[in-house]
């Protein structure tokens, strides 16, 4: 496999859930593609169904109520949407790990930490047990853990040692894609960067892909290559850190560094965006943000939002700029 | 998604965040009332939609409505003896029989589902207010009262409930009121336990600590800002505790203690029944289906309520 | 741990002391003259007088309290029944076994039973397993024990002539307390296991476990179900009180000749004896059931483990 390939492919993906008869969209047709040794980040608002793609990529989504109605997930060339559960199997903990948001509830209360690390060991690998063992520990010291405390139950960790735990557990394995999902929100600002550095640290050791999913643009420009900006599951806007940095283009997109301070900015205030994220139970029509956009026109309520390449790579998902081209 | 969503607009409506947005709003009293109303009216909406609390609340409502009119609904007097019809079987005259003195067993369920009724909803309300009372100062309290109150539970509760029902019941003797102290009783402790339990929890929420910094009496803590978010799960219990404190003083009565004949209660019915129950097996039938039939109305609602107040565990 | 049952037993045995006075002290309140029941119509008032002197009845509440504290918690003796004047722990001696294997029995039968019966609905959220179980469960939950143990009677003994009526014997005649002592604990077991399990395939480890690559089956018989007993096991010791009373009932309704028939009894005949010796029996046998039920609980989880064994260390 060259290095200029797409590793993971997800094209058109669609997920509905279905609650008390309504249904909800999560994820409206999303496409996304991702490198070898690339990171993705995935920025958007609570709610935008980031975290519902990141379970939709391992399939571990629960059924009912969450239904994958059209898309496909290709990874190193095979449609994973596709692939039967018992691939799935090796797939899940091996080539795909998944850093979780809440480290003190991710973590089994019953087992002790070296154990629930052993156990995806021993699923990939075809070790001894003495092997196992000296992986785990090999593992937890990775993260910065003595391997004394392997016996140890998950409540006599802090959250941020939970977080190692839950890191380590992720990459026991060496997989070659790592799903982040917020994997510093729970903890302490001064645990964040030393949790963030350290995940940066083993993805480039093991050359791993990484889906890194945040609503924290700081955190973006710390450690990704390319952004999507998800809103009301559609992608807003995509293309290289830079250019999403330098060059925002889609009103929403402006609208998060509107919210954010800036240091070199005397305003007094901040300029939050306007509204309430959209019912997600609704039908779409047009263009989801529309509502709350202050540059809607008439045309934005309506059809299909045109996904316009404003330079190389850089995708935005606005009419605005359509016309523009034309 | 939804369902999270749902719960982040229920947390809205407690505590803290309320006064913080009714105080950009200005005339606080109506917009709260408004936010009370809409809360409990989705609650209501939600439970309704379940079909097995529906169903509960309508059998409960009809049990109801047959309770208070007894005096309309009854064909007899349930007190009049109809010596031409000792131990009758249903019939036409009778719908559900005559017990041994001759007695309409139909219209002694009605009356007699008035003290049955009562009792179980005043036992349940006693219950659930002084568990409240209790539990949320011993909860909010904490230190050494929580650990004298809870010791004294310890104590009490040795004794199980139904056992000190019996005693209390024993030394008060029979009747309507002494059937009602001796269940209450019995059920003090786990009363206590459960809203301490939820006092506890609620204990750690900033509401109560913004509260405490806005300089609130303890009185006004405890019993304005915290019980009233208690209420509402502890209400689930108190649904539930309504079907047993049925059940706990028929069986009351059934042994011989709780309330006695001739006044009619539909364990007292069971309890004069159950010697003539191989030649008349009807006159243990209908008090017993009552009886279930009730409890069961009153379980299903408050299992409907459980999911209502609790959407998360829906899905 | 050793520190913290012994600690427990000790507060077992104090807890127990100060239900005895309470029962003491309610029994005390009881209107009406043992004396003069047990002589009624057949002893003069001296007759009377005398009895009470025999009896002790005439010694302030504090000397009749000491005396049954004495002899209860040191010489191990609950005195003489009033009315058949036998010693009343002999009398427990015989009946008390029985009480506890039917309580037993029962505890048994409903978790083994309710629990599986609970997780099997729990995994089939929603399918038939699920509905039915619900609606069953419901109904049991709601019936009175003690009237299905009478409509039982008319069925199987009365109309079938399957089983005997009442007494005890043979096996046969345990198999109709047995059922009605444990529907109802079924039923509740059932609903809790079944929520349990529920809220536990909620929990964020067991996405974590899928995520691993585990397969379904080990999430379920791992990860899920043992999180989900947690709770289930806690409550089985509220189960057991609740089987224990309701036992006192049902027994009453069989003739089943156990600690039940014995208290009730006493009970209207104001055998004082009996009755506290019954309701210290029954207390305390739900009292010993329910601190093994917590150590048991404390051994599976380590999350409360580590609570005795930091509060152990605390008070060294």
């Amino acid at each position: 496999m060259s290095e200029n390939t797409n590793f993971l492919e997800v094209k058109d993906l669609v997920v509905e859930y279905t609650a008390d008869g309504e249904i909800v969209h999560a994820v409206n047709g999303i496409s996304l593609s991702l490198k070898k040794g690339e990171t993705l980040g995935l920025v958007g608002e609570t709610g935008a169904g980031k975290t519902t793609i990141a379970k939709a990529i391992l399939k571990i989504l629960p059924d009912p109520p969450a239904k994958i109605r059209q898309g496909e997930i290709i990874l190193d060339g095979v449609d994973l949407l596709k692939a039967p559960e018992k691939d799935m199997l090796k797939i899940r903990g091996a080539k795909i790990a998944m850093i979780f948001q809440d480290p003190m509830t991710a973590l089994n209360p019953l087992m002790t930490v070296g154990d629930q690390i052993m156990e995806v060991v021993q699923l990939h690998n075809n070790f001894t047990k003495q092997e196992a063992l000296e992986h785990t520990f090999q593992m937890l010291e990775m993260v910065g853990i003595p391997r004394v405390r392997s016996v140890e139950f998950p409540h006599q960790f802090s959250g941020g040692m939970k977080q190692r735990v839950v890191i380590a557990m992720a990459l026991a394995c060496n997989p070659e894609l790592l799903l982040a999902d917020e994997p510093t929100t729970a903890l302490d600002v001064t645990i964040q960067a030393q949790v963030l550095e350290m995940i940066n640290e083993l993805k480039v050791k093991l050359n791993s892909s990484m889906i890194l999913i945040t609503h924290d643009l700081g955190v973006v420009a710390q450690t990704c290559d390319k952004v999507a900006v998800i809103y009301a599951g559609e992608i807003m806007e995509s293309g290289s850190k830079e250019d999403l940095f330098l060059n925002p283009s889609h009103p929403y997109t402006l609208g998060l560094f509107g919210s954010l301070p800036k240091m070199d900015d005397d305003s007094k205030r901040l300029t939050p965006i306007r509204g309430m994220p959209l019912d997600p139970t609704l039908d779409r029509h047009g263009c989801p943000f529309a509502d709350r956009c202050s540059q809607a026109t008439k045309a934005c309520h309506h059809g299909v939002m045109p996904n316009v390449e404003v330079s190389k790579d850089h995708f935005v998902r606005c009419i605005k700029f359509a016309k523009e081209a034309n | 998604m939804r369902t999270e969503h749902e719960v982040s607009e229920k947390k809205k409506h407690h505590g803290g965040h309320k006064d913080r947005e009714h105080g950009r709003h200005g005339n606080h009293k109506e917009h709260r009332k408004l936010k009370r109303e809409s809360q409990i009216v989705q609650i209501w909406k939600r439970m309704i939609k379940n079909r097995v609390s529906l169903v509960g609340c309508i059998m409960l409502a009809i049990i109801f409505l047959l309770v208070i009119f007894a005096p309309l609904l009854a064909p007899y007097d349930p007190n009049y003896m109809d010596t031409s019809a000792l131990n009758a079987a249903p019939s036409a005259k009778h719908l559900f029989g005559a017990d041994n003195l001759g007695r309409d067993i139909l219209s002694r369920l009605l009356w007699g589902g008035r003290s049955s009724l009562l009792l179980g909803f005043i036992c349940a309300i006693f219950g659930l207010l002084i568990g409240l009372f209790f539990g949320s100062i011993v909860g909010y309290a904490g230190k050494s009262v929580d650990m004298i109150v809870m010791r004294l539970c310890d104590v009490m509760s040795s004794i199980p409930g139904m056992l000190m029902a019996i005693l209390i019941s024993t030394v008060m003797g029979p009747g309507f009121f002494n059937t009602i102290l001796a269940m209450t009783v019995g059920g003090i402790p786990n009363s206590i336990r459960g809203s301490r339990a939820m006092a506890l929890k609620e204990r750690e929420m900033e509401y109560l600590e913004a509260a405490k910094a806005m300089n609130c009496s303890k009185v006004k803590i405890i019993f304005k800002h915290m019980v009233p978010n208690i209420i509402s799960p502890s209400i689930v219990g108190t649904t539930m505790m309504i079907g047993n404190s049925i059940t706990g003083a028929s069986s009351l009565s059934f042994v011989g203690l709780g309330i006695q004949p001739p006044d009619a209660e539909w364990g007292a019915m069971l309890s004069g029944a159950k010697n003539f129950m191989l030649q008349h097996p009807h006159e243990v039938l209908f008090p017993g289906l009552a009886i279930l039939i009730t409890v069961l109305a009153t379980n299903m609602i408050g299992d409907g309520l459980r999911d209502a107040l609790d959407p998360k565990l829906k899905n | 741990m050793w520190r913290y049952i012994a600690k427990r037993l000790l507060w077992l045995v104090l807890v127990l002391i100060c239900a005895a006075v309470l029962i003491f002290s309610i029994m005390w309140f009881v209107p009406g003259d043992p004396a003069e029941m047990m002589l009624s119509g057949v002893g003069t008032q001296e007759d009377i007088a005398r009895l009470r002197e025999q009896l002790g009845l005439n010694d302030p509440f504090i000397v009749q309290l000491g005396n049954f504290l004495y002899n209860a918690f040191v010489k191990f003796d609950f005195g003489s029944s009033y009315v058949y004047k036998t010693a009343v722990l002999d009398e427990l001696a015989l009946r008390l076994p029985r009480t506890l294997k039917l309580g037993i029995i029962s505890i048994a039968l409903s978790s083994l039973i309710g629990i599986p019966l609970g997780v099997n609905a729990a995994l089939h959220r929603n399918g038939f397993q699920d509905q039915g179980l619900l609606v069953i469960s419901m109904v049991f939950v709601s019936v009175p024990q003690f009237w299905l143990a009478l409509e039982m009677m008319l069925l199987f003994a009365v109309m079938l002539h399957w089983l005997p009526v009442s007494g005890i014997g043979t096996w046969k005649h345990w198999i109709m307390p047995v059922i009605a002592n444990t529907l109802g604990s079924i039923a509740m077991n059932a609903r809790q296991a079944r929520s349990a399990v529920l809220e536990t395939s909620r929990a964020d480890f067991v996405t974590t476990a899928r995520a691993k690559g585990v397969h379904e089956r080990d999430v379920v018989w791992k990860h899920m179900i043992p999180n989900a007993m947690i709770p289930v096991i806690n409550a089985l010791g509220n189960s057991f009180t609740a089987i224990i009373t309701s036992s006192i009932v049902i027994e009453t309704v069989f003739a089943f000749p156990g600690v039940g028939t014995y208290m009730m009894s006493a009970v209207s005949g104001r055998d004082y004896p009996v009755v506290r010796a019954c309701v210290l029996m029954l207390a305390a046998f739900a009292a010993i059931v329910n601190l093994g039920v917590d150590l048991i609980y404390a051994y599976l989880d380590p999350r409360i483990k580590a609570q005795y064994v930091a509060y152990a260390a605390k008070k060294k």
